[in-house]
């Protein structure tokens, strides 16, 4: 089976979809699938109902395509939209799950050692306690700077914030996060 | 990058995330959707803050702008969606033919178109005439009825407002096919934030209350509070009173 890959950047799909490609809007959930699933779970406490909160914001992010800034990027945007459909869920405020990692189900056949397994797993483990006690914000701010690898002005936007306290949040959070390792190292 | 860095992003991909695909279903929704039009930001507005004649026109225009950018959307969206802790369920004759009590006396004549070319007829809230808390830390706005707001409910209302926790009781909204359902959104907001609008008679149902005959209702949900906005108005008036509020927890009772 084949696959094909749509080469067209971002900003291509936008044009695209305000032009009534809707095709074009569904490579760009396809391509921010991810993201927007991680910032709802980040804005959620949990990743349950996680893809519902995504598939909303992307129902609303298209609706509100023709007020969509076509010289910006699109994801920075979209996740602004995403952490307000979370906040906006009815039971956001019940909800106490917390993050889960993965189980893996499967024994490599071959790759690191078991031991080194299970060590990378606990360190794993540790980190996600650690995001766990965060404020929703810090692991926000933490996310697209590491993960999405956002800039300082894509992250203003996704966080609805000035540009100018950027830095500053993300030094505080990142200040906090050793804190909580910490924790987790001292016990 | 830094240990911490690697440490997190390390932990972030193994998270467990839902993966199932989204876009065939986010396609089947918005292919209720009509093409958005684009809309040139520089005709974007901020929410007033003083009445004048000039802003009160501004604000009709992006009212009807909004209903053209996102136009009517057909029941299933509604369905899929719901918003807030309010469910829609569409239904054949609901609040149309079946009796039930009615606690909202039937509009007294045909619906105010609402504004035309002539600014001076467009609705304006002010301050409310009586603020009434009810159970679920709701509390309920009343604006008396004028000129410009008709009658809603006894005569003496023209517009009501009840604002509560978006995680309150889940509410039901019986509707019948007939009665028209826009998604629409909010004028004026720096975040898109997407209203219902049920555009006529309809049942309103909250546990272990009897089902109610409601009117036309505007419904959205903002950072965690569900707005239901009533007045017997055409939807681009109604969005331009939904443009005034001034969203927040000030409006709820201290709970």
């Amino acid at each position: 089976m084949t696959s094909s890959i749509d080469h067209r950047s971002d900003a291509a799909l936008v044009a695209a979809a305000r032009a009534g490609d809707r095709g074009a809007f569904a490579e760009l959930v396809r391509r921010h699938q991810r993201s927007a699933v991680l910032a709802a779970t980040f804005a959620l406490g949990s990743a349950t109902d996680a893809d519902e909160v995504a598939q909303e914001a992307f129902v609303k992010a298209f609706a509100a395509l023709g007020r969509f800034d076509q010289s910006a990027a699109f994801r920075p945007w979209l996740l602004r939209i995403v952490t307000n459909t979370a906040r906006n869920r009815h039971r956001f405020a019940r909800r106490q799950q917390r993050l889960m990692l993965r189980v893996a189900s499967q024994v490599p056949v071959a790759g690191p050692a078991p031991e080194e397994v299970a060590g990378h797993r606990a360190e794993a483990e540790a980190m996600v306690r650690a995001i766990n006690r965060l404020r929703v914000g810090d692991r926000l701010i933490l996310s697209y700077r590491w993960y999405e690898q956002l800039t300082e002005a894509e992250i203003a936007v996704a966080l609805g914030c000035p540009a100018g306290t950027v830095k500053s949040r993300l030094n505080r959070a990142m200040g906090r996060l050793r804190r909580e390792i910490e924790q987790e190292v001292t016990g | 990058m830094t240990s911490l860095e690697e440490g997190f992003t390390a932990a972030v991909e193994g998270l467990d995330l839902p993966d199932r695909d989204l876009a065939d279903t986010v396609l089947a929704a918005i292919a209720q959707l009509p093409p958005v039009p684009v809309e040139d930001r520089r005709h974007r507005v901020r929410r007033p803050r003083r009445r004048t004649w000039a802003v009160a026109a501004l604000m009709l225009a992006m009212a009807s702008a909004a209903v053209m950018v996102v136009a009517p959307a057909r029941q299933a969206v509604a369905q899929w969606l719901g918003i807030g802790a309010t469910r829609i369920v569409i239904e054949p004759g609901a609040g149309t033919t079946r009796p039930v009590p009615s606690t909202v006396a039937p509009p007294s004549g045909p619906p105010t178109t609402g504004p035309g070319d002539d600014a001076d007829a467009i609705p304006s809230l002010g301050l409310p005439g009586s603020i009434i808390d009810g159970p679920g830390r709701a509390r309920t706005f009343r604006w008396p009825a004028g000129d410009r707001l008709p009658p809603l409910t006894d005569g003496a209302v023209g517009a009501q407002l009840t604002v509560r926790p978006a995680d309150g009781e889940v509410v039901t909204k019986l509707v019948d096919p007939a009665v028209e359902i826009v998604f629409v959104e909010i004028p004026g907001r720096r975040e898109p934030t997407m209203a219902l609008w049920i555009g006529g008679e309809h049942e309103r149902s909250a546990p272990g209350g009897s089902p109610e005959l409601a009117q036309r209702v505007l419904v959205w949900v903002d950072s965690g509070i569900e707005y239901r906005l009533e007045a017997d108005l055409d939807l681009a008036a109604v969005l331009a009173l939904a443009a005034e509020i001034e969203p927040g927890t000030h409006l709820l009772p201290p709970g």
